[in-house]
């Protein structure tokens, strides 16, 4: 089970969707949860802060999109390991593979329960674990 | 069963949109329905907009391009059904629509055309490139399109009723 302590940045153009996840994520407890309603303002909050445990990011925003988020995280050394999970209502298989190679931790697909989030958390918590371990 | 699987469109000008278009789209509301906003809808029957008159407060509009087709889909609310599926949404007390609600005919847009898109592109090979959906909002719009006739899918639910306008015509 992960620590309900954990820091979570929720990423969302979509003002509904940072609500539903934040609700969610409240559900379960998590006390540490921060916001940006864009890429740009999701990165400033990034590299200034200390890392975060899980990043929700949606994948499809104006200006600077989720996979352009994550692939500046990935490309800093001190916090490229940071979980990353894509929200998205792309389903279409491209899209899935597309995610997958630029290094996605996990894919949650809207519409979501808060059952599936919790669920998609922790199986990304776990890989952490792995990665530790290993 | 879908109401456009049971439809039969008689109008010359809406022959073209076919029941295999259509039903992705009812089936990914009812879905989205169900699962973001715990909430059981039903498809009415598929009618023209002509003949269709409800009044809608606010929309979520997203263009539909594809190979063939050009045009648009949009999720449309009264003012009353809006903020009761918002309260069950959020879980929240609303009376009003205000800026804490407003972008959520968007996003439910947007989860059912990603849903539909998918659908029609896997299995139709549509093309149909992903889209940000815009939101209307106001009091009694009246919608008019620019691309031709368009498909009114109502819905109802216990929190009242709510449609998809679908408006699209064959490339040149």
């Amino acid at each position: 089970m992960f620590n309900t302590a954990s820091k979570i940045l929720i990423v969302d153009d979509m003002l509904t969707i940072r609500k539903i996840t934040k609700k969610a994520l409240v559900d379960m407890h998590f006390k540490n949860i921060e916001e940006a309603s864009t890429g740009m303002e999701a990165w400033q909050i990034i590299s200034k802060s200390p890392p975060f445990d899980f990043i929700i990011c949606d994948w499809n925003m104006p200006k600077m999109t989720g996979l352009e988020v994550l692939a500046k995280l990935r490309s800093t050394p001190e916090i490229a390991h940071t979980p990353f999970i894509l929200l998205t209502a792309e389903s279409d298989l491209a899209q899935v593979k597309t995610a997958i190679v630029a290094g996605v931790d996990d894919y949650v697909l809207k519409p979501f329960t808060a059952d599936t989030l919790k669920q998609r958390l922790e199986a990304v918590h776990q890989k952490v674990l792995s990665r530790q371990v290993a | 069963m879908s109401a456009a699987r049971k439809t039969n469109f008689n109008s010359k000008n809406s022959e073209h949109i076919s029941a295999d278009f259509l039903n992705p789209f009812i089936d990914a509301t009812i879905n989205t329905m169900r699962i973001q906003a715990a909430l059981a809808v039903k498809c009415q029957p598929v009618i023209l907009k002509s003949d269709f008159h409800q009044t809608v407060d606010i929309l979520g509009v997203v263009s539909l391009v594809s190979r063939t087709y050009e045009g648009s889909i949009s999720l449309c609310f009264p003012k009353d059904t809006f903020i009761a599926v918002c309260n069950k949404l959020f879980g929240e007390n609303h009376t009003e629509i205000s800026a804490e609600i407003e972008d959520a005919p968007g996003e439910l847009l947007n989860m059912i055309f990603g849903a539909a898109k998918a659908h029609l592109n896997a299995k139709y090979n549509y093309q149909i490139p992903r889209a940000l959906p815009a939101i209307i909002s106001g009091h009694r719009l009246k919608l008019t399109q620019s691309f031709g006739p368009t498909i009114v899918i109502p819905f109802t639910s216990e929190l009242g009723s709510f449609h998809l306008e679908i408006e699209v015509v064959a490339k040149k």
